[in-house]
């Protein structure tokens, strides 16, 4: 998994529980890298996943609500850094419709090895889409939270929704955005 | 501040393993970017080399042509058999 998540979730823990408690976190948890991520690096996804499941224990927010509020901050910070995303996109729907077509093809010319799930738009109204998502990770809350950020971003409220299932392809995960007007 | 020595050990202590992941870090990335430097270096002297070739090749193309052309001119102005002009 790319170094940012690493680094931005860093932050972001930091932030919301504490550098102390974070820095006490990650020596605790002995990992391989030592905690010591650069953004342009790749590190084992085993690593994230010690780390939630370290810091779920130690706060008591359950996973899935620790990479939800992860997935919020961190579409903030890709706000900051990839400003161009989002400026060229008129509305929120236009932007998720462009992470699959988009900015995921940009990622791979940077780094051809980046794993990314597949977020395709597969359906699209005036005030409801559903985006499927499809990962060997299982990070969807992640993906809710991204979109969640998004959201804010364009000035929209939303009401995401997440419905997982299975077809012949595997199994995936409908995230339905529900724009409240 | 009413800290205790125990606590500002442990300030320390982790202050210190943050020094640490941060320098690190900053190695790591510092390695990544010559890496990257090196290849960018190889791929740009490639095709310079590339496009020597291929400007060559299109001199070399061009010449041929010139001389099939004078030929065929020859060709449609002179008769072939007795050589005198059409």
């Amino acid at each position: 998994m790319k170094g940012i998540v690493f680094a931005e979730f860093i932050e972001h823990a930091s932030s919301a529980f504490g550098e102390d408690e974070i820095e006490d976190l990650i020596d605790e948890c002995d990992l391989p890298s030592g905690g010591a991520y650069t953004a342009v690096g790749t590190y084992d996804f085993q690593e994230m996943v010690t780390l939630v499941t370290a810091l779920s224990k130690q706060t008591g927010v359950s996973v899935d609500d620790l990479i939800h509020g992860f997935g919020v901050y961190l579409g903030g910070s890709f706000r900051d850094r990839f400003r161009d995303f989002f400026d060229q996109q008129a509305s929120l729907f236009d932007f998720l419709d462009s992470v699959e077509n988009h900015i995921h093809v940009e990622v791979r010319k940077l780094y051809a090895d980046a794993e990314l799930p597949s977020l395709k738009m597969v359906s699209r109204g005036e005030n409801e889409a559903v985006l499927r998502y499809r990962s060997k990770r299982c990070l969807a809350q992640l993906a809710s939270g991204l979109i969640q950020s998004a959201a804010n971003h364009f000035d929209d409220q939303v009401e995401v929704v997440m419905d997982h299932a299975k077809d012949e392809c595997g199994t995936f995960t409908d995230i339905k955005v529900r724009r409240q007007t | 501040m009413d800290e205790t020595e125990n606590d500002l050990e442990k300030r320390v202590a982790r202050l210190e393993r943050r020094a640490i992941r941060e320098k690190r870090a900053r190695l790591e990335a510092e390695s990544l970017l010559e890496a990257k430097s090196r290849e960018l270096f190889e791929v740009n002297r490639n095709l310079s080399r590339l496009n020597e070739t291929l400007e060559e090749r299109i001199r070399d193309r061009t010449e041929a042509l010139e001389v099939e052309r004078r030929k065929a001119l020859h060709l449609a102005e002179n008769d072939y058999l007795t050589g005198l002009p059409n």
